[in-house]
């Protein structure tokens, strides 16, 4: 059968708990030690997984508004990390404790003898925040449970009313995701300096956020390739739409970085300015560097070549970069607004990083547990799509 | 596991043949209406060119147009008389309809090349029956656009001097200007666009010849057609360059506006610097083509009885893209608003104030109904599938684009940071007249591409046919 048991994922499920436990006492440690240290390396590791969950259910709907082929390997792998957003919920709480030691704004004193704070701070303070995160969180929730309502649906009544209205809620939920995301990156990473902004930033991190997911679950697939369960099903042709589709998204993420680095480099206003001059000296300017290496022009040329994008094993290295290079870009935003002076980066970022991978990891394949690991009972609806019995746009 | 045999199929097998309980409503719009053939397809399509009587209604439409041309000539000739100075613009609105203009033609080229190059790469077929058309209008589209930045240099004669060339004045253009990127940005868009269209009509110029029964005519044609004779190595080397240039085409329907947004988004004036230009006018000129395609296919497939070809879902499916750009346009005008005011500026806190209560409000609430309210119709299947209603949606849209801009230019340049250097800008005659002048001259060339080539790919609209599908199937996959 082509369950998720004869994959061999399960197996991992438990040592990766483990793991994940263990980066958490060591984090706790260092909460111990250094408080303000632990909320802010918390930030990144946090955001890092974050972009997975919230890109995978963008792509997930995604697929479903568009139905192409190149997302019928990925939807269950997507679906179970959508539906992990609860867990992101419960380890946003040490953000929401922390806020006076993450963001300046969260300081009443300093809010006070600041005027512009002062004139943000009707956007600005702790219980808007909390409440429009808790906004955020409830409505991915909503959106990833309905979604699941109605394949389950589906797979009972298989008719193409349920596929229709999944279809719509989809399409609502794009909309719903944009707006959603480019509010959550402005409160949680843009605010961090709060005298800075820049238009395109939520563009931006939301193309982030569907760059991290597409490329986590192109690398599972590339490691479930050989397994029992995907033998035989896994083509040349699926890694290399899914290789396009992350050359597209390499692309619009360099194309939004670059815009707002030539816009912003050009205008040379003080407002604006200085957010790139802290981020462009000593070791942060070296991350940076690597960010126009590694992020955009490396996978760009690998992900041209098709000898690269069909094999499992290469693709695999080129999704590995891409996944390392979000995970710097993540830092390279964070980290200059609590270190503008020069680099500096904590153990505890690590032990974060780790400690929710392996808790995140946990869940993520529980959802996946008990069902095919590939949607066979709707590939006859898609082939009906195909070709031409059925229609699309109903 | 591995003691016991494992029985179990690697696979869940489920039988082939499954009952399909498919309502009405949910079988497929085809992209070609019922009972055509190959032949049927290159009769109806030759014939509109090659028929010998031209229809009365065609001479009324094109006379108008040329009617427009005149205008523009008076106009162009006052302007290289008298210079720029017969036009609104002054200090401090050194921008005002010529700059709207061009972004406005540029803006609405641009559907031609998304269905033109990116649907084909991503294999939409519906494409077919309108790219033809929709290229034409890009080319014309650019046509009317060039005509403004190079009659706004004031000295149209030295226009060359935009080109980096070596010369005896040791003169060079601006490297680091947004404005010398146009220059190239532009003119490759309009040698790009050009040759893909003319390569796609290759094989219909040669059907044209092989039909025609006028001597003159069949050399016209066969010239331009260039020896074509549909042998397997013709189509070989056709389908390369096509794609070729699909390939080429694609980032530049990104480039062209992300450049034209830097003309604005690199200055300091709010309203201007902002640094989602770039997504949001390439949206916008998406939105504004698509817009003029549904504003010139409804009234011509009408005219030519062309409904089989470009039907309904064709349509339809316009109007989605109408309404997923017009739903990115909404959101940049929304976080615009946001921005604003979370930035604490207090300039550019009142440019918004100026754009919603100054003496051009009335302007910003007509883009908000034209551009932001009019396409949410496109929600609705109703709408979406009534001539009428996409007609009507089209119109409020090209008016609204049009008001974009003269939202982002003029009101944003009216009112910047010394009070003691606000103005007011308003179009003389001269601005209207050459606006309506270019809108006449895209016209008569869009008349005269109707009636002298074929509108739509008669090739193309052939692999649309089941016959010729049952062939075609292995390798598209």
């Amino acid at each position: 059968m082509t369950t998720t048991q004869a994959t061999g994922i399960v197996r991992a499920q438990v040592p990766a708990l483990i793991v994940g436990i263990l980066g958490f006492i060591a984090a706790i440690i260092g909460w111990v030690m250094n408080p303000a240290e632990f909320y802010r390396a918390y930030l990144p590791s946090y955001l890092f997984w974050f972009e997975i969950v919230a890109g995978s259910l963008a792509i997930l709907m995604l697929q479903y508004v568009t139905g192409g082929e190149w997302g019928v390997l990925i939807r269950r792998p997507l679906g179970a990390a959508a539906r992990t957003m609860i867990v992101m919920a419960v380890l946003f709480i040490p953000i929401a404790i922390g806020l006076p030691h993450i963001y300046v704004w969260a300081n009443p004193e300093i809010v006070a003898n600041d005027h512009l704070l002062h004139l943000k701070q009707p956007y600005l303070n702790p219980t808007f925040f909390l409440l429009r995160a808790a906004i955020y969180f409830a409505i991915w929730i909503l959106w990833a449970w309905r979604i699941r309502v109605l394949s389950l649906r589906f797979y009972e009544d298989r008719a193409p009313e349920t596929e229709i209205s999944r279809r719509k809620w989809s399409a609502a939920g794009l909309l719903m995701i944009v707006l959603t995301l480019t509010f959550a990156s402005i409160d949680w990473v843009m605010s961090l300096e709060p005298k800075w902004y820049s238009s395109m930033f939520g563009i931006s991190f939301t193309i982030g956020c569907a760059l991290s997911a597409f490329a986590y679950v192109t690398f599972l697939l590339t490691q479930l390739s050989k397994t029992k369960a995907m033998s035989g099903i896994l083509k040349p042709s699926h890694l290399r739409d899914l290789g396009n589709l992350m050359l597209a998204f390499v692309m619009l993420w360099a194309y939004t970085a670059f815009s707002q680095f030539l816009l912003i480099w050009y205008g040379n206003l003080k407002e604006e300015v200085p957010y790139y001059l802290k981020r462009q000296h000593g070791t942060w300017g070296v991350m940076a560097a690597a960010l126009v290496i590694f992020h955009f022009f490396l996978p760009f040329f690998l992900l041209l070549m098709r000898t690269i994008k069909d094999r499992p094993n290469t693709i695999a290295i080129v999704t590995v970069c891409i996944l390392a290079m979000r995970y710097i870009e993540i830092y390279w935003l964070v980290g200059p607004a609590h270190y503008p002076e020069s680099f500096y980066f904590s153990w505890m970022s690590i032990a974060v990083l780790i400690g929710i991978a392996g808790i995140w990891f946990w869940f993520f394949v529980q959802q996946l547990k008990g069902q095919t690991i590939i949607p066979i009972h709707e590939t006859w609806v898609e082939e009906a799509i195909r070709e031409g019995r059925l229609s699309t746009n109903a | 596991m591995a003691t016991t045999k494992d029985t179990t199929p690697v696979h869940e097998v489920r039988p082939v043949t499954q009952e399909l309980r498919i309502p009405a409503r949910y079988l497929p719009t085809p992209t070609i209406g019922p009972g055509h053939s190959f032949a049927t397809i290159t009769d109806h399509i030759s014939t509109i060119v090659l028929r010998r009587k031209t229809p009365i209604g065609w001479f009324i439409g094109l006379l108008i147009a040329m009617g427009g041309v005149g205008l523009l000539s008076i106009s162009i000739t006052w302007l290289l008389v008298k210079g720029i100075g017969i036009w609104g613009i002054n200090h401090p609105v050194g921008w005002g309809m010529d700059i709207i203009n061009f972004v406005w033609w540029i803006g609405i080229g641009h559907a031609g090349t998304l269905i033109s190059a990116i649907l084909l790469l991503l294999r939409q077929e519906w494409r077919t029956s309108i790219n033809r058309f929709a290229e034409a209008m890009t080319l014309f589209a650019v046509a009317s656009a060039g005509l403004y930045p190079a009659l706004h240099t004031g000295r149209p004669w030295f226009d060359y001097w935009l080109f980096p060339y070596p010369n005896t004045m040791g003169l060079w253009p601006q490297f680091r200007s947004p404005l010398m990127w146009d220059v190239f940005a532009v003119s490759t868009y309009a040698t790009v666009s050009a040759l893909f269209w003319y390569v796609g009509l290759i094989p219909d110029l040669a059907t044209l010849r092989d039909r025609a029964t006028n001597i003159w005519v069949k050399r016209a044609y066969g010239a331009f057609a260039l020896g074509w004779r549909g042998s397997a190595k013709h189509w070989l080397r056709y389908e390369h360059a096509y794609l070729l240039l699909a390939g080429l085409s694609t980032p530049l329907v990104l480039s062209v506006h992300t450049i034209v947004s830097f003309d604005f988004a690199v200055a300091q004036i709010p309203g201007w610097h902002a640094t989602f230009f770039p997504p949001y006018f390439v949206a916008g000129a998406v939105f504004a083509g698509f817009a003029m395609v549904l504003t010139l296919a409804i009234p011509a497939r009408k005219f030519f009885r062309l409904e089989d070809f470009i039907t309904m879902k064709h349509l339809e499916n316009m109007g989605k893209v109408l309404l997923a750009t017009g739903l990115i346009v909404v959101y940049a005008y929304a976080m615009e608003w946001f921005y604003g005011l979370y930035s604490g500026n207090a300039f550019e806190g009142y440019m918004l104030k100026n754009r919603a209560t100054g003496p051009y409000a009335k302007m910003y609430v007509a883009l908000w109904v034209c551009n932001g309210l009019a396409p949410q119709l496109m929600w609705f299947k109703r709408f979406r599938t009534s001539t009428f209603w996409l007609f009507v949606v089209a119109m409020f849209v090209n008016v609204g684009m049009w008001l974009e801009r003269f939202v982002i230019i003029p009101a944003s340049l009216h009112r910047d940071f010394l009070p003691s250097s606000w103005g007011m800008y308003h179009g003389t005659f001269w601005d209207w007249s050459m606006f309506i002048g270019s809108i006449g001259l895209f016209f008569s060339l869009l008349f005269l591409f109707v009636r002298f080539l074929p509108m739509i790919s008669i090739f193309e609209m052939r692999t649309l046919l089941p016959e010729a599908q049952a062939h075609s199937h292995e390798e598209a996959h």
